[in-house]
């Protein structure tokens, strides 16, 4: 028997040892003009399986079909071109390489799914092409295991997006992964009936659906940037997918959702930024099944016209922890009607009116979604071309007067946050010059001061500017709201008074923000407000610029400021105590907000030089002197030619010098006309530009008086050294001829009308 | 004053009153309207479908399954059913159409369903397309209604 075993060995070895020895190594054909091969197909009925052919340069027929295993590596961007006739490249074995072709001109007839690269076999790379002029990009058809990588695709540019082919089309091919392509101008990405997909860090723009699933399950879609298709990430009749960390922006088509899902089940969407949409999220039939979920969490929803549309009867969703900013509508019903219960929890809400009265970054009263616009809004979808116009506040203020027509809140967040999210780095737009943006803390705060500044915190019509780049051009009907305004502007400002503040109240809960103040400022004439931290000076600020809901009213120009707010905005230049800016220079942060608030760039010339940054118009922002960053925060605040300017505590962290230089500006520009409201704890500041000052106490108005009327005032407060020494530093200042009060600096205790302590810097 | 007044009241009526189902086909703006079943843009006539309610209203459709199973969820009073002619991509009524489905055609929501005009036409592309030809009463007793989803 053990003979009979050896004798089987080593016949087994002189069968195998020969077919191993006889078995050749990979090699590399060369396929080039000047040989050894001078075409692919050529190279191809030489190669065996393993071998590598090597493609340098030069333009090569179609169709070429690989049926080994073979890696085919371009040098020098090899073109293989179809001449407009099927499919270009067909690979048709496993473990092919396809790598630095450019794959062009494919038939066009949809029907045959004409690509520029079908893959028909398992477990193939496709990895840096580029396809052009092709109807489909890449086709996967039973091809599991296949990664796509790095490839820039488009399709043919005659057709129509829905006659283009898909840029990738993946059909019956599980375990598939798509990353780092480049995909624009094409039709979908599209996978169908492959589950274990995942598309990864991919650019898609310009499309029809960005990325769209069907009856596949298992995906995750995380990190891509989705950039004005007609809709961002589709996803029906599909379970457990994660949608997580995409940019998803700019989204108009006729239905225009950044992410949507029917019928889907186990969804989870994380921390991504849904941005200048038509709608960010859309849920119908979601989650499908009783013991299905849909977590949404952590996202940020800015600037959509829509942030969250659900039919009716959709139920069972979780919104917890997003960001919802400056949306048109944060919610509405699809088909009106009432909502099916979800949760929606923890979320900040650019709309909020509540208050966080213990300081823990929650609001102390629920959040309620009950605008009667978004209700009309659901029950007809088509209204939305009105969504930003006066019609809209116009409805909104008849609900509040006929509370009978106000609708139930369609959504209630029992703990709202009060801070929004930060806008994560991969959200951010690349900025070809000048400088880099800082980090995404400093510009979503940005987003949010241009808001107050531009005054279009309630619409964000502009602010979407800011995110289409090409959209520089105003439309027809907002110059002409602006000619219009300019013209009411100019008719009213001789007329009128300024400011006209009748008997406005804030409350916040139990506490009163503000108690019946009343004011009336004239164009030229500057009104301090001074109060205590906490009196109700940023509240009116806030009012003034129709921030937040109060009772009684507010006329700007003759305007009421919730009747005609957008109009009324415009009016107003705001200079916040510090605004954040990104860090690009002097000039081009004035250019980048010229046109954000289309304002006439002619006039960052003269802004430059009369608030003296022209020497330091190329520096970047970050490299400015404190006293510098508040006079380009007054540029931009002029650049409308706003007649009202409202500074809080603007001059707070400057410097003495700067400081005064500071208030000489303003001084000037009260000399041309404008009317300044400004916050300040300085009683030398006031007392050096206020005409009138308005007096606040817990909210409560003591007073509106003449300037001179202040000191006297608050001379019983000052103890009788301090007002010794004041008198002494007075008299130094004046004896030094300059009028100012030098670097003295003394602190005084405000004994009654200031509880704790009130610092004046002097 | 008078004649005013009933004039607008005249035109309100008409407008306000509609205008009841027509025998005409209907309108679709393609890459415009969006199917009334899954929300989808409609884009490619040959696959679109349509039918229009006893009301006058329309419902507009990507596809025909997505057509049949929105009838199926809905039990619209219709007047008239649409498809298209998969090749002319000319609206011809469903009563009078003849389907083809097959594995091999890949329509808008997965259920391989095209129309064609005439009888002949309707065999040319099964045997074309490796299809099974249907009637309009097959697809609507749900014989072929499209692709259920694997929920």
């Amino acid at each position: 028997m053990k003979r009979l075993l050896s004798l089987g060995i080593l016949a087994w070895l002189l069968l195998i040892v020969p077919l191993a020895a006889a078995s050749p190594s990979p090699s590399t054909l060369i396929v080039s003009p000047g040989g050894p091969y001078q075409s692919i197909n050529a190279a191809l009925v030489a190669a065996q399986d393993g071998d590598t052919i090597e493609v340098r340069g030069g333009v090569h027929p179609a169709p070429l079909v690989v049926n080994k295993r073979v890696s085919l590596i371009g040098v020098d961007w090899p073109v293989v071109d179809g001449e407009g006739k099927g499919s270009v490249v067909t690979l048709a074995a496993a473990n092919i390489t396809f790598q630095g072709f450019i794959v062009r001109g494919s038939g066009s007839e949809p029907d045959r799914n004409h690509a520029g690269i079908a893959v028909i076999a398992p477990d193939v790379l496709v990895e840096n092409n580029r396809l052009e002029d092709v109807l489909f990009g890449i086709y996967v058809a039973e091809g599991s295991g296949t990664i796509l990588r790095g490839n820039d695709i488009t399709s043919k540019t005659q057709y129509e997006l829905g006659r283009k082919g898909d840029s990738i089309r993946i059909w019956y091919s599980p375990n598939v992964l798509v990353e780092h392509n480049v995909i624009h101008e094409t039709r979908d990405l599209v996978i169908w009936y492959s589950p274990d997909v995942i598309i990864q860090e991919n650019e898609i723009r310009g499309g029809r659906y960005g990325i769209h699933l069907m009856y596949t399950d298992d995906i995750i879609i995380r990190r891509n940037r989705l950039l004005n298709n007609s809709v961002g990430i589709y996803t029906m009749y599909s379970h457990d997918v994660l949608i997580e960390e995409n940019l998803v922006r700019g989204h108009r088509g006729p239905n225009g959702f950044a992410l949507g899902f029917k019928d889907a089940d186990n969804v989870t969407v994380l921390s991504n930024v849904l941005v200048d949409n038509n709608g960010g999220i859309f849920m119908d039939g979601t989650p499908f099944s009783p013991q299905g979920f849909s977590q949404i969490e952590g996202n940020i929803l800015a600037f959509n016209d829509v942030a969250v549309t659900l039919q009716p009867a959709v139920r069972g969703n979780q919104f917890v922890g997003n960001s919802f900013w400056e949306n048109g509508s944060q919610m509405t019903l699809q088909g009106g009607g009432r909502p099916g219960v979800n949760l929606w929890q923890g979320n900040s809400w650019s709309d909020y009116t509540g208050f966080d009265a213990d300081g823990d970054g929650q609001g102390d009263v629920a959040y309620r979604s009950e605008r009667f616009f978004e209700d009309l809004l659901g029950q007809e979808p088509r209204l939305r071309v009105l969504l930003y116009s006066p019609a809209v506040q116009a409805l909104e203020m008849a609900a509040r007067s006929f509370p009978l027509i106000q609708p139930q809140p369609k959504l209630v967040d029992e703990s709202p946050r009060m801070a929004a999210a930060a806008l994560p780095p991969f959200a951010h737009r690349p900025q070809p010059a000048p400088g880099k943006m800082v980090g995404a803390a400093a510009i979503f705060l940005s987003l949010a001061l241009l808001g107050a500044i531009t005054g279009l915190t309630t619409d964000g019509l502009d602010l979407r500017r800011f995110f289409h780049p090409a959209a520089t051009f105003l439309p027809n009907r907002v110059l002409s709201f602006r000619d219009s305004l300019h013209k009411v502007t100019q008719a009213t400002m001789n007329q009128q008074p300024s400011l006209a503040i009748q008997q406005v109240s804030k409350q916040y809960g139990p506490v009163h923000a503000l108690r019946r103040v009343s004011l009336t400022a004239q164009p030229g004439q500057a009104i301090a407000l001074w109060g205590e931290n906490g009196a109700g000076k940023t509240t009116l600020i806030k009012a003034i610029l129709g921030l937040i809901s109060y009772e009684g009213s507010i006329h700007v120009l003759g305007q009421d400021g919730r009747k005609q707010g957008k109009a009324v905005r415009r009016l107003i230049g705001y200079v916040p105590q510090e605004l954040v800016l990104s860090d690009w220079s002097v000039r081009a942060t004035m250019q980048f907000f010229c046109r954000l608030k289309q304002a006439n760039p002619q006039r960052i010339e003269g802004l430059l030089t009369q608030l003296g940054l022209l020497d330091h118009q190329h520096k970047p922002v970050p490299a400015l002197s404190g006293g510098l960053r508040q006079r380009l925060a007054l540029a931009l605040a002029l650049l409308d030619d706003p007649p009202i300017l409202l500074l809080d505590e603007v001059t707070a962290n400057l410097d003495t010098q700067a400081r005064w230089e500071y208030l000489d500006l303003l001084a000037g520009l009260c000399q041309q006309g404008k009317t300044i409201l400004f916050a300040s704890h300085r009683l030398e500041e006031v007392e050096a530009l206020a005409d009138k000052v308005l007096l606040l106490e817990q909210g409560e108005m003591i007073g509106l008086m003449e300037v001179g009327e202040l000191r006297p005032r608050l001379q019983h407060v000052i103890s009788p050294t301090l007002q010794t020494r004041l008198a002494f530093h007075e008299a130094t200042a004046t004896n030094n001829g300059n009028g100012k009060t030098g670097d003295v600096t003394l602190r005084a205790e405000y004994h009654s009308f200031s509880p704790q302590m009130a610092q004046i810097e002097m | 004053m008078k004649q005013i007044l009933c004039l607008i009241t005249l035109l309100l009526l008409v407008g306000c009153g509609g205008t009841g189902p027509t025998d005409e086909p209907p309108e679709i703006v393609y890459s415009q309207d969006l199917c009334d079943s899954c929300g989808m843009i409609i884009d490619e006539p040959r696959f679109a479908a349509a039918y229009v309610l006893t009301t006058g209203e329309v419902r507009k459709f990507e596809s025909i399954e997505d057509m049949v199973s929105y009838h199926q969820q809905h039990q619209d009073e219709v007047h008239l059913f649409w498809v298209h002619d998969y090749e002319s991509e000319e609206w011809v009524r469903a009563d009078q159409a003849y389907f083809i489905q097959s594995d091999y055609i890949q329509s808008p929501m997965g259920g391989g369903l095209i129309a064609a005009a005439s009888e002949t036409h309707a065999h040319r592309l099964a045997d074309v397309w490796h299809g099974t030809l249907l009637t309009f009463a097959d697809l609507m007793d749900g014989h072929e209604a499209g692709e259920s989803h694997s929920h």
